[in-house]
């Protein structure tokens, strides 16, 4: 990434993110930030988004606006939880917790769970607007909920390109929307290039992020209870600090063939790039992209090692297109949930008003993005041996 | 799981499902132009692709529409279910000659020595090509891929395509229940390669969906050497996208007429001819065809199907004894039902051995290991009787097909 000379230092990030506080703070008529895990991140992605070059300068202006949503949804959910302290005793049982490489099919997973009316679900609305947690009749019929699916709708009919990777206000959201609020996630990539902040994250404790989403869950589950079915493909780069704070959680891992997943990540994260920043920034994406997506596989492969094969359910992603329900029939018997007919009846139902799997965009080969198998085999190596998925030809 | 028998007692008189009515009136209620432009303006809108290539395409597409627009006999369905053919195969040509000009390379890669399965429906192809496409070492044809080859520039690996593969299936058996018992395609099951000369506007398979038998004299009148070559074309391109390195074993029943453009694609192949008593096939094959008349024709003429299949059949078998000797003695394998039914294994590997590929143990796990998940029969099986449906007499046809049947010395099954 060619980075300009550093036009704000660490002190002046510092002050932005205080102004960027006050203007939080002054949104949701509350101060309290709660624990001051989320500070670092919140300095370092204010420093990494100033300092690093990038054509369209707006994109900055975006980014500082959704810090500060960022920080009101906190502000509420602390406020919400100290109120009710006794939110923090309720546990959290066994959450399923879908994990992997991007694009190898935890949506389309997700989004199945979510049809049965037994999960529970976290849902796009109120992962990014929580309080007053929603109920379990008002859970799709909230007006917050109703407006921000009106306000999707519009966004996209005013550009269709926007569809392919929406989250729908009603439908289940990833728990990075909420990480994020803990300035520990990796969906603050999404709009540019941000090296300082990205090294940073592939190293951090995640503890604290996992900790703030527990606490989230308290909260959103205490009108609207059940078993939650949660998704995050990078659960997969912070699965030990999850399993610190949800120790009996379900770990389904979804597998594909790493050289897609690769391909397919390039191809999306250089088109938003150069669309919200102007720069698709592929040499960025060649020196630091291709280790993230190998840490997906091999953290989980070294938690396989140590609690053993049975620790995490596998899904394919071959298999679960080819044959979604069977899948589903196979991944409830392994979490020891009854599947119901009625629910095996609403997925089924979904399947079929739902295609899967296209990007929107052109998709590009990796050897298009100036990689070889010989450049991907070391870093996907040890995954390969250990997992047997179909190769999808994304080398061309 | 025991296999049931689907006994069909409501050909000549259909009691529809509300699947196959509410389909027969959506069909009615939203007509299709049959026309060349029609077809081709849809396909450039679905594939946001422009460049057909070479144009001697359009004059057979045009008389397949012609001919099935004229039939005043033909619902709305079939014009429908013809129509989205069309299309599918008018994209999937625009995908391929996008690939071709991006990567003329595609048109190098060398595709060596196929074993390519030539013989009659329920003779016994599709289970030997199913199992043979279980070893490993041999490249195949998914369904899914056969009727996708080159994904949308949109589609993220072959998710997409596997996921559009399996609704297709689904909705092929919402409007046919019969169709698992007489062909499964879910997505993983191997088809016939002759798909891949579809994007070409060529070969029978058009007979299979629609009555169009100026299009079958026109088909037969025509060297189809051109369209295997179209059809080797796909994959080439098929192979180079995949990586796939490998020998391919390739089948279909057209290929039993088609036996010097086979030689002349492919003149290294192994030939393995599947042999059985014709009537058995034409029983099938009629039977599937008059349950099929209930979606595709609005006065039902169940003796249209028998008379225009006992020719149809006895043409590919009279093609058959005329031509079977361009392929050389050392490259074919002749294999009768019997023993492939007694020993399925056996037969795979007599194949196998007689293409030069040697079986080891991995091979044999493989194959039997396909055997254990695939019992014949899951799907149920279909019970036909010619004499009760179609007051035919099965010792005339037995009599009709003597040419082909005495040069195999086979012996009757249907009586």
């Amino acid at each position: 990434m060619s980075s300009a000379a550093t036009a704000v230092t660490a002190a002046e990030a510092g002050r932005i993110a205080d102004d960027l506080e006050r203007a939080a703070a002054e949104r949701a008529e509350l101060d309290d930030f709660g624990a001051d895990g989320y500070r670092e991140g919140l300095e370092l992605l204010v420093f990494s988004v100033a300092n690093t070059a990038v054509p369209k300068a707006d994109v900055r202006e975006l980014l500082h606006g959704m810090f500060v949503d960022a920080l009101v949804n906190r502000l509420r959910l602390v406020a919400y939880a100290a109120a009710h302290p006794e939110l923090g005793e309720a546990p959290v049982p066994r959450p399923l917790m879908i994990l992997g490489m991007p694009r190898t099919g935890t949506t389309l997973l997700s989004s199945l769970l979510d049809q049965d009316p037994h999960r529970r679900s976290l849902l796009f609305w109120e992962a990014w607007d929580s309080v007053p947690p929603p109920t379990t009749a008002t859970l799709r019929s909230d007006p917050r909920a109703v407006a921000l699916r009106r306000a999707q709708e519009e966004e996209i009919a005013a550009d269709p390109r926007v569809r392919p990777h929406h989250e729908w206000a009603d439908a289940p959201a990833e728990c990075i929307r909420l990480h994020q609020q803990e300035f520990k996630a990796l969906a603050w990539e999404a709009f540019m290039p941000v090296p300082d902040y990205s090294r940073w994250l592939m190293t951090v404790d995640a503890t604290s992020a996992y900790a703030y989403q527990r606490m989230a869950l308290q909260v959103l589950q205490s009108r609207a209870p059940g078993i939650w079915s949660l998704k995050m493909p990078s659960h997969a780069l912070h699965v030990e600090s999850l399993l610190r704070v949800f120790p009996d959680a379900r770990l389904v891992w979804t597998h594909r063939d790493p050289y897609r997943a690769l391909a397919s990540l390039f191809s999306m994260k250089s088109a938003k790039w150069a669309r919200y920043a102007g720069d698709p920034a592929v040499g960025w994406l060649r020196e630091h992209y291709v280790t993230q997506l190998a840490e997906h596989v091999n953290r989980p492969l070294r938690v396989r090692a140590r609690l053993g094969a049975q620790a995490l359910h596998d899904v394919r992603y071959a298999e679960l297109m080819r044959d979604p329900i069977g899948e589903i029939r196979r991944l409830y018997a392994w979490a020891g949930d009854e599947l119901t007919p009625e629910a095996e009846a609403a997925m089924t139902a979904w399947l079929a008003d739902n295609p899967q799997g296209a990007l929107g965009h052109h998709t590009y080969s990796l050897e298009q993005f100036g990689l070889s198998a010989a450049d991907l085999e070391p870093a996907f190596a040890e995954y390969l041996a250990a997992v047997d998925v179909e190769p999808e030809g994304a080398l061309r | 799981m025991t296999a049931t028998l689907i006994r069909l007692d409501d050909l000549a008189e259909p009691v529809l499902t509300d699947d196959q009515r509410r389909m027969l009136e959506d069909a009615e209620r939203s007509p299709v132009e049959l026309s060349v432009d029609a077809v081709l303006r849809e396909a450039r809108r679905l594939a946001r692709l422009d460049g057909f290539g070479p144009d001697d395409f359009r004059d057979r597409l045009a008389a397949i529409l012609a001919e099935v627009d004229e039939d005043e006999n033909a619902t709305g369905w079939v014009r429908r279910s013809v129509f989205n053919g069309a299309v599918r195969h008018a994209v999937n040509r625009l995908r391929l000659l996008d690939l071709l000009r991006r990567h003329p390379e595609i048109r190098e890669v060398e595709i060596e020595r196929p074993i390519v399965i030539a013989g009659l429906p329920r003779s016994g192809t599709t289970h030997l090509l199913n199992l043979l496409a279980a070893d490993r070492r041999l490249e195949s044809l998914p369904y899914w891929l056969a009727i996708e080859p080159i994904p949308d520039r949109a589609d993220d690996g072959d998710g997409p395509r596997l996921a559009r593969a399996r609704r297709r299936w689904e909705q092929l058996q919402r409007a046919n229940p019969t169709i698992a018992a007489y062909h499964p395609m879910p997505p993983d099951h191997i088809h016939e390669d002759i798909e891949l000369q579809m994007p070409d506007f060529s070969t029978y398979i058009w007979e299979w969906w629609a009555r169009v038998p100026r299009w079958r004299d026109r088909y037969l009148a025509t060297d189809q050497a051109p369209h295997y070559a179209f059809g080797r074309t796909m994959l080439q391109a098929i192979a180079w996208q995949r990586g796939a390195r490998g020998r391919w074993v390739l089948k279909a029943p057209q290929h039993v007429e088609q036996l010097p453009a086979i030689m002349r694609t492919y003149p290294d192949a192994t030939v393995v001819f599947t042999h059985r008593d014709p009537v058995a096939s034409l029983q099938s094959i009629v039977t599937q065809h008059a349950y099929r008349a209930r979606l595709r024709d609005r006065r039902i003429d169940l003796g249209w199907y028998l008379d225009y299949w006992t020719d149809r059949v006895r043409r590919l078998l009279d093609a058959y004894v005329r031509d079977r000797d361009v392929v050389p003695a050392a490259q074919r394998v002749d294999v009768p039902f019997d023993a492939f039914m007694a020993d399925d294994v056996a037969t795979a590997e007599r194949i196998l051995d007689a293409a030069g590929l040697e079986v080891d143990d991995a091979s044999r796990a493989q194959l039997r290991a396909f055997m254990d998940e695939h019992p014949r029969g899951r799907h149920g099986r279909i019970d036909h009787d010619l004499r009760r449906d179609f007051g035919a007499d099965p010792d005339e046809l037995w009599d009709g097909f003597a040419s082909y049947t005495e040069l195999l010395g086979l012996a009757r099954e249907v009586r």
